[in-house]
C-alpha cells in the first residue's frame, strides 16, 4: 500500500564504500610510484615520467574523491596502463624484481574494484589480470617463479572482498525489506492517527457551532430571527472555512509578506529570505505579525517599519512614537492577537518600547531541533548485523592467508618448534576474536592484541639474517590481518598504531639486519599492498557506522515526505467520506437560517433531522472502527435517508466479534428500523463476552416486529410496546465466552 | 382575615453559557414550562455570575452551566468555584463521556445533562433542584452505571438495571413496564440511586447533599420530599 522501500541502507552502504575503494586504489599506487620515484637514478626516463604523471594523478583523486563513472574509467585506464608499462620502463634487478610494483599496484587496484557489482568487478578484474599478465611477458618474467610470489595474496583478497562485499551488501538488502516493512506499518498508523486526530478536531467544530445551532431549530427553541441569522452565517463560515486537510508547509517569508499588504507604513523585511515551516505555524505567526504592523500604522505614527526573520524569531521594529506599558489603554490587540497566538504555538511575544523610541515586537517561537544522527534509531541492527559480517569475513580471511603463508617458511625457518608455537598462539588469539565479534565482551581484546604484537616481535627477531625473504617473514604478511578483527571494537588511533607496529617491527629488524636500498624499495611495496588495505579494512567498521546513520537519516526524511502526502489524501479521502455530503445537506438549510427566513416545521424537521446526523457523527467518532458500527452505519443512513432520525449510543468498549455475528445484528437493527417512524435510539452496550443491543422507537401502524433474536439460539430477547412506544433488547453472547456449563456436572 | 391567594413565585434561575443561542433556547424552554421558569440572570462566564452570586441565593433554584466556557476544555475549576459558593449547579453541556459526568458529579454538582437530551430533562432538573430532590438524567444514568471506582456506592442489581434502561430509553413509563414496576417506583430507584452517589462522592456541604444522606440513611423516604 505504501512505498516505504528506499533501499537506502544498501546504497548508502554502497556509497560509502566507493571512498574506502578508492582510498585503497590511490593510497596504494601512491606508496608504489613513490617508490619508483624515490629509486629515479636505477629506471628510465619514460618511467619515472609515467610514475610522476600517474602519481600526480593519484593524489588528485585523493584529494577530490569524486566518484563518477567517467573518472573511475580513467582510473582503469590508468591501472591497466601501470600493468603493461610499469615492467619494462621502471623495473631494476639489481634492486628489485620486475614485477613487485605492477603487482602492488594491480593488486591493490582489483581489490578495490570488489566494490562495484560482481559482474563488473570480475571483468574488471579479469582485464587487469591479463594486462598483468602481457606487460609481465614482454619482459619474458613469465617463467621466473620468485616473482609471483604476491600474486597468491592479492588474489586472497581479492576473493575475500568480493565476499565481504556480497555479504554486507546482502545484510543491507534484508535490513532494507524489514524496514520497509516496518515503515509501511509505522506510516499506516501515523495516517490513521492522524486521521483521527483530523475528525476529532472537526467534530469540536461541529459541536461547538453547527449542531448546537442545528439542535435549537430543532426542538423549536423560539429564537429571534435576527439572532438566530448571526448564528447561522457564524456556523456556515466555520463550517465552510473548515480546511480538510492539514496545512502543507509553507514559506513564513511569503506568508509575512502576503499579510503585510495592507499596511500603510513601509515594510522592510531582513535576515532569512524564504523559511519553510509547518503550515499552521506560518499562518499563527504570519497572524500575530499582521496584529503587529496593523498597530503600526494604527498607534505608532512610524514612517518605517522593519521585519527580521531568523530561524525562531522574528522582529516587528518601527521608528514611531513607542508607548508606555504602563498605560493599559492598549491591552487588547496585544494580549489578544499577539501573545495569545504565540503562546499557542508555545512560543512568546515580547514587546520593548518607551514614549519617543520607537516599539519592538519580538516573537518567539520553538523551533524542533533536528534529531541527532548519532542516537538515530537502528531497531533493525543494520550496524550490529554489517558488523558481525564484516568480523567473521575477516577472521576467516586472516587464518585462511596465515594458513597460506606458513608452509612456505616453515620449510626453511630456524627454530621450526617456536615457529609452530607462534603460529598456534597466533591462531588461537584470531579466533578470540570471534565472540568480541559476535556482540560478546568477552575475551579482552587487549590479551589478544598483545600476544599478536609479541608474536610480531619474536618471529622477527627469530629469523637468521640470510633468511631474509618474504617467505619467510610470515609475521609481515599476517599477523596484520589476524590482528585486524581485534582491533575492530577498539579506538580508531589505537588501532592505527597497533596496525603500524605490527608492521614496524618486522620492517626494522629487516632493514637492521640488511640496511640495503632492496630491503627498503621490497618493504616499500609490501606497505602499498598490506599496510594500504590493512588500514582500509580498519575503516570499513567505522563506515558501516556512518553509512548507516546517513541511510537512517535518508529514510526519515523521506518518511515524513510520504507521510505528508499520504495524510493529506486520507484526510481529504476522510472528507469527501464523512464530510462532503454534511456539507451538501447541512449548509443550504444554514443557508436558509441565514437569510433570516421564518422557522417553520419543515426547517425544523430538516434541523432535527441534520442533527441527529451530526449525533451519529460525534458517537461513531469513538468507536469508528468497531466491525458493528460499521454494518450499523449503512442501514442507519439509510433510515435517516427515509427521514426519521437515529441516534446511536454506545457504551463501553464493544467487545470483538466476527463480521457475521454484526452482520446479523445489523440486519435485526435494520428490521426494527423498518418498522418505525421518527425517531429511533440505539444503545450498545458492551459487556465483557456479551453485548446489549437495545432499540427503542415510535412504530409505524401496524408493521411487523421481530419476535425472538435472530442472532443467536441463547440470547436474551425483550420486547416491550406502550402505546406506539416499541423496545427492543436483545443480549447476544459472545461464543468467545469458555462453556464453563459442560465440565461443570462431571467428576473429575 | 386571610391573606389573598398570592401565584406562587415562579422558580429563578441563572444561566452560565459562552453561546448566545444557550441562553435563548434555556429562556424559551423555561418560559414554555407549566408553570413557567423564570430565568434571573445570564452570565457568559463563571466570573460574573460568582460576582453578582457570590453565595448560595435562595432565590435561585439552579444554575445551569456550560462546561466549556470560552476554551474547549472543560473548565471544571469554574464547576467547582461555583458548588463551593453553595449553589445547586446543573451541567449542560455537550460533552457526553462518562469520565467528565463522574468527575462534574464528583465536585459535587446536583445534575449533569447533555445537551442532547433535550427540553424536558433540563425542566424536570430545575425543578429537581429546586424541592432538593435527586434527579438522574438518563446520560449521568450510563456514566454512574459504568462507574467502577471503588469508592462508590455498591447499587443494588435492580437499580442497576434501572439505570441502564433509563438510558436505552429516557422514558420511566417503558421502563417500569419492562420491569414490571410502578412509573413512580422508577422514579423512586433513580433518586435513591443518587442519592448514594452524591453521599459517597463528598461531605454533604450542600443543602441538597444533605437531604441526599437523609434518604440514603433511611431518615428520609424519597416519597417525603
Amino acid at each position: 500500500m505504501f512505498d516505504t522501500d528506499t533501499g537506502a541502507a544498501r546504497r548508502n552502504f554502497l556509497q560509502h564504500a566507493m571512498r574506502i575503494s578508492l582510498f585503497m586504489r590511490h593510497g596504494g599506487a601512491l606508496v608504489v610510484y613513490a617508490i619508483v620515484l624515490v629509486s629515479a637514478p636505477r629506471v628510465s626516463a619514460a618511467g619515472t615520467a609515467f610514475a610522476c604523471l600517474a602519481g600526480a594523478w593519484s593524489l588528485y583523486r585523493l584529494l577530490t574523491r569524486s566518484a563518477t563513472p567517467r573518472i573511475i574509467a580513467i582510473d582503469y585506464a590508468i591501472t591497466i596502463a601501470a600493468c603493461l608499462a610499469l615492467p619494462v620502463l621502471a623495473s631494476n634487478h639489481q634492486v628489485c624484481p620486475s614485477t613487485c610494483a605492477p603487482i602492488a599496484i594491480a593488486g591493490t587496484a582489483v581489490a578495490s574494484f570488489t566494490v562495484f557489482e560482481p559482474l563488473l568487478n570480475m571483468a574488471m578484474t579479469a582485464g587487469v589480470a591479463a594486462a598483468l599478465a602481457a606487460g609481465v611477458a614482454s619482459v619474458d618474467g613469465l617463467r621466473d617463479a620468485d616473482q609471483w610470489i604476491t600474486v597468491y595474496y592479492f588474489t586472497l583478497l581479492w576473493v575475500a572482498s568480493t565476499f565481504i562485499r556480497m555479504l554486507t551488501v546482502r545484510v543491507a538488502e534484508k535490513v532494507d525489506a524489514a524496514r520497509a516493512e516496518r515503515l509501511a506499518i509505522e506510516l499506516r498508523q501515523k495516517v490513521n492517527a492522524a486521521v483521527r486526530d483530523y475528525d476529532r478536531e472537526q467534530m469540536r467544530l461541529l459541536h461547538d457551532t453547527v449542531a448546537s445551532t442545528l439542535l435549537m431549530v430543532g426542538t423549536g427553541t423560539a429564537l429571534s430571527p435576527d439572532r438566530l441569522a448571526a448564528q447561522a452565517r457564524r456556523d456556515l463560515r466555520v463550517f465552510t472555512e473548515t480546511s480538510h486537510a492539514p496545512a502543507p508547509p509553507a514559506d513564513l517569508v511569503a506568508a509575512l509578506r502576503d499579510h503585510a499588504t495592507h499596511a500603510t507604513t513601509p515594510v522592510n523585511y531582513a535576515g532569512a529570505t524564504a523559511m519553510w515551516v509547518d503550515g499552521a505555524t506560518a499562518a499563527t505567526i504570519a497572524a500575530a505579525t499582521r496584529e503587529a504592523l496593523t498597530n503600526v500604522d494604527r498607534h505608532s505614527g512610524a514612517t518605517a517599519v522593519t521585519i527580521t526573520v531568523q530561524s525562531g524569531r522574528i522582529q516587528i521594529t518601527d521608528n514611531g512614537c513607542g508607548f508606555d506599558r504602563a498605560q493599559p489603554t492598549r491591552g487588547h490587540g496585544i494580549a489578544d492577537s499577539i501573545v495569545a497566538r504565540m503562546q499557542q504555538l508555545g512560543g512568546v511575544a515580547e514587546i520593548i518600547t518607551q514614549p519617543g523610541h520607537g516599539t519592538s515586537v519580538e516573537l518567539l517561537w520553538p523551533t524542533r531541533t533536528s534529531a541527532n544522527p548519532a542516537a538515530a534509531p537502528d531497531p533493525e541492527r543494520l550496524i550490529e548485523r554489517a558488523h558481525m559480517v564484516f568480523g567473521l569475513a575477516l577472521v576467516a580471511y586472516a587464518l585462511v592467508n596465515l594458513m597460506v603463508t606458513v608452509p612456505a617458511s616453515l620449510s626453511f625457518a630456524a627454530y621450526p618448534q617456536l615457529q609452530w608455537a607462534l603460529i598456534v598462539v597466533t591462531t588461537v588469539a584470531t579466533l578470540a576474536a570471534i565472540p568480541r565479534v559476535m556482540g560478546r565482551t568477552n575475551p579482552r581484546a587487549r590479551f589478544g592484541i598483545v600476544s599478536l604484537v609479541i608474536v610480531a616481535l619474536v618471529q622477527s627477531i627469530s629469523m637468521p639474517i640470510y633468511d631474509l625473504d618474504p617467505r619467510l617473514q610470515w609475521a609481515e604478511g599476517a599477523i596484520g590481518w589476524c590482528v585486524l578483527p581485534l582491533l575492530l571494537s577498539v579506538r580508531l588511533s589505537y588501532a592505527v598504531c597497533v596496525l603500524a607496529w605490527c608492521w614496524v617491527v618486522p620492517a626494522i629488524y629487516a632493514i637492521i639486519r640488511n640496511p640495503s636500498a632492496h630491503t627498503i624499495i621490497d618493504l616499500g611495496y609490501d606497505t602499498a599492498s598490506v599496510l594500504v588495505a590493512q588500514f582500509c579494512a580498519l575503516v570499513v567498521a567505522d563506515m558501516i557506522r556512518q553509512s548507516a546513520a546517513a541511510a537512517s537519516i535518508e529514510t526519515e526524511s523521506h518518511m515524513r515526505r510520504t507521510a505528508a502526502a499520504h495524510i493529506a489524501d486520507a484526510v481529504q479521502e476522510e472528507y469527501d467520506r464523512r464530510y462532503a455530503d454534511l456539507a451538501d445537506t447541512i449548509q443550504p438549510l444554514l443557508s436558509t437560517l441565514a437569510d433570516g427566513e421564518p422557522v417553520d416545521d419543515e426547517t425544523r424537521r430538516r434541523a432535527q433531522l441534520e442533527y441527529q446526523r451530526l449525533r451519529i457523527l460525534f458517537d461513531q467518532s469513538s468507536s469508528f472502527e468497531h466491525v458493528l458500527l460499521r454494518e450499523l452505519r449503512p442501514r442507519v443512513d439509510a433510515a435517516q435517508n427515509r427521514g426519521i432520525a437515529v441516534s446511536v449510543d454506545v457504551q463501553g468498549t464493544l467487545p470483538t466479534m466476527t463480521v457475521p455475528t454484526a452482520r446479523r445484528l445489523a440486519r435485526l437493527v435494520d428490521q426494527v428500523l423498518h418498522a418505525a417512524a421518527s425517531p429511533a435510539r440505539i444503545t450498545l452496550t458492551a459487556e465483557t463476552a456479551a453485548v446489549e443491543l437495545s432499540i427503542m422507537c415510535h412504530r409505524a401502524g401496524h408493521t411487523d416486529l421481530p419476535t425472538k433474536s435472530s442472532v443467536g439460539d441463547e440470547d436474551e430477547f425483550d420486547l416491550t410496546t406502550l402505546d406506539d412506544t416499541v423496545w427492543i433488547t436483545v443480549r447476544h453472547l459472545l461464543p468467545e465466552r469458555p462453556t464453563e456449563h459442560v465440565s461443570a456436572g462431571q467428576p473429575t | 382575615m386571610s391573606a389573598p391567594a398570592n401565584p406562587p413565585e415562579p422558580l429563578a434561575i441563572a444561566v452560565v453559557d459562552d453561546h448566545d443561542v444557550i441562553h435563548t433556547g434555556v429562556s424559551a424552554w423555561c418560559a414554555q414550562a407549566d408553570p413557567p421558569i423564570r430565568v434571573a440572570s445570564d452570565h457568559l462566564d463563571a466570573e460574573s455570575f460568582l460576582a453578582v452570586y457570590p453565595k448560595a441565593d435562595h432565590q435561585l433554584a439552579a444554575v445551569i452551566l456550560d462546561l466549556e466556557l470560552r476554551s474547549r476544555q472543560p473548565d471544571f475549576d469554574a464547576v467547582a468555584a461555583i458548588v463551593d459558593a453553595g449553589h445547586a449547579v446543573i451541567v449542560y453541556s455537550h460533552l457526553e463521556n462518562a469520565e467528565v459526568i463522574l468527575r462534574c458529579l464528583g465536585i459535587g454538582v446536583v445534575t449533569y445533562l447533555a445537551k442532547s437530551e433535550g427540553q424536558g430533562h433540563l425542566i424536570e432538573a430545575i425543578r429537581a433542584a429546586s424541592t432538593h430532590e435527586p434527579y438522574i438524567g438518563p446520560r449521568m444514568a450510563a456514566a454512574i452505571c459504568s462507574d467502577t471506582d471503588s469508592g462508590r456506592p455498591g447499587l443494588t442489581k435492580r437499580e442497576r438495571e434501572v439505570l441502564k434502561a433509563w438510558f436505552q430509553t429516557e422514558s420511566k413509563d417503558i421502563v417500569a413496564k419492562r420491569l414490571h414496576l410502578a412509573p413512580t417506583t422508577v422514579r423512586t430507584h433513580l433518586q435513591r440511586v443518587r442519592a448514594k452517589y452524591a453521599a459517597a462522592g463528598r461531605p454533604a456541604v450542600t443543602k441538597a447533599q444533605l437531604v441526599a444522606r437523609a434518604v440514603q440513611d433511611g431518615i428520609l423516604s424519597v416519597e417525603d420530599l
